[in-house]
């Protein structure tokens, strides 16, 4: 049977039902917090690694991380928000990371799902829009735009994980935004 | 077909500063039933947004996660360490707000309806105002409780909202 809308459980609320449940010794709950965070965590230090085993070892840091700390997690912010903040900060922090962070655009098969011809179309535009956009940018700034494209994350939260102000972020969103809008114009 | 003109760049503008699941301001909501080529082009903004978010949303798996060679060599790095956490009673199942609420308007209803009722009538006919004064206090206390209960138990979301309030996001 299908839940209601208003019934359906809350994403937020899930985590830190989780949460509280991997503090009392669960670590089953923990391999399922582990397994929905997973494929962020992975993309995230692929772009600051560009080496999958690099990005599997990085993904391995984080969980541990993610496992000490998670006891210091009162709750002031979303799970997903603390959990980045503790994963961007390990990638910058990382004795292993040589090189500038590569925008997900530049190399999005590492992350990409099947899509129908139309949908594989528009996406190449998108790419090809974001790649541009964030090649302009400063390393510290790509980050912000790919937090907000390919993570789905709103302005505060992206401020929160980077320690960038909202309106540098707002900035440089809004001006790949256009140049997406330019490129879907264009192109589709 | 209708060209893109000054206003439609203005709405535009106003519609790509948005945050996420912000709501579209009213002045541009207007421009959009009234302009095709904006509708059209808002839709596709909306649908490349999300084409670019899927790969990465987030959902809760309840797939056989033991298999999982990262995530066993993170659980042996904790155990070696000794960081694993005590094992406790499980954590109890939070009450949702929609039971929080019919369960306050049950007892709130209860309570100015029993006056009412024949029992009602006939406890405030019998004892005068040695029954009322001391109902009322009982309904105050009753209902205060329950309030600081519903207020204690749910403190984080009202943090929450009060942030968000205060903040705007």
């Amino acid at each position: 049977m299908k839940l209601p809308a208003d019934t359906a459980p809350d994403p937020q609320q899930e985590d830190l039902v989780l949460c509280a449940d991997v503090l009392a010794g669960n670590s089953r709950s923990f391999a399922v917090l582990a397994e929905k965070y997973r494929k962020r965590i992975f993309s995230l230090g692929y772009g600051f690694f560009r080496n999958p085993d690099d990005a599997e070892d990085f993904l391995q840091d984080v969980l541990v991380k993610m496992y000490v700390s998670l006891a210091s997690f009162r709750g002031e912010s979303r799970f997903s928000t603390w959990l980045m903040r503790v994963a961007y900060n390990t990638a910058i922090n990382s004795k292993k990371r040589k090189r500038e962070y590569t925008s997900l655009a530049e190399d999005f098969d590492v992350i990409d799902t099947a899509n129908n011809p139309e949908q594989e179309c528009l996406l190449r535009s998108s790419r090809d829009a974001i790649r541009e956009a964030v090649a302009e940018l400063p390393e510290r700034y790509r980050v912000c735009v790919d937090l907000f494209f390919f993570y789905d994350m709103p302005y505060a939260d992206i401020s929160e994980v980077t320690g960038q102000p909202v309106n540098t972020i707002k900035s440089h969103v809004f001006r790949a935004k256009k140049m997406l809008r330019e490129r879907l114009d264009e192109g589709v | 077909m209708k060209e893109f003109n000054v206003n439609c760049s203005k709405a535009f503008d106003h519609y790509i500063a948005l945050d996420k699941h912000e709501r579209v301001p009213l002045p541009v909501m207007v421009h959009l039933v009234f302009c095709p080529v904006c509708r059209a082009a808002v839709r596709q903004m909306a649908a490349a947004e999300t084409l670019l978010s899927r790969p990465l949303s987030v959902q809760l798996t309840k797939s056989n996660l033991s298999d999982d060679p990262v995530l066993s060599a993170a659980l042996d790095t904790i155990a070696a360490a000794g960081l694993s956490y005590p094992v406790r009673d499980p954590v109890a199942k939070r009450v949702s707000l929609l039971r929080w609420f019919l369960v306050g308007i049950l007892l709130a209803g209860g309570f100015a309806l029993f006056p009412f009722t024949s029992s009602g009538i006939w406890m405030q006919i019998e004892f005068g105002n040695a029954f009322v004064v001391p109902f009322y206090i009982l309904c105050g206390c009753a209902v205060t409780a329950y309030g600081g209960l519903f207020v204690g138990t749910n403190i984080d979301l009202f943090v929450k909202r009060f942030k968000t309030l205060k903040t705007g996001f």
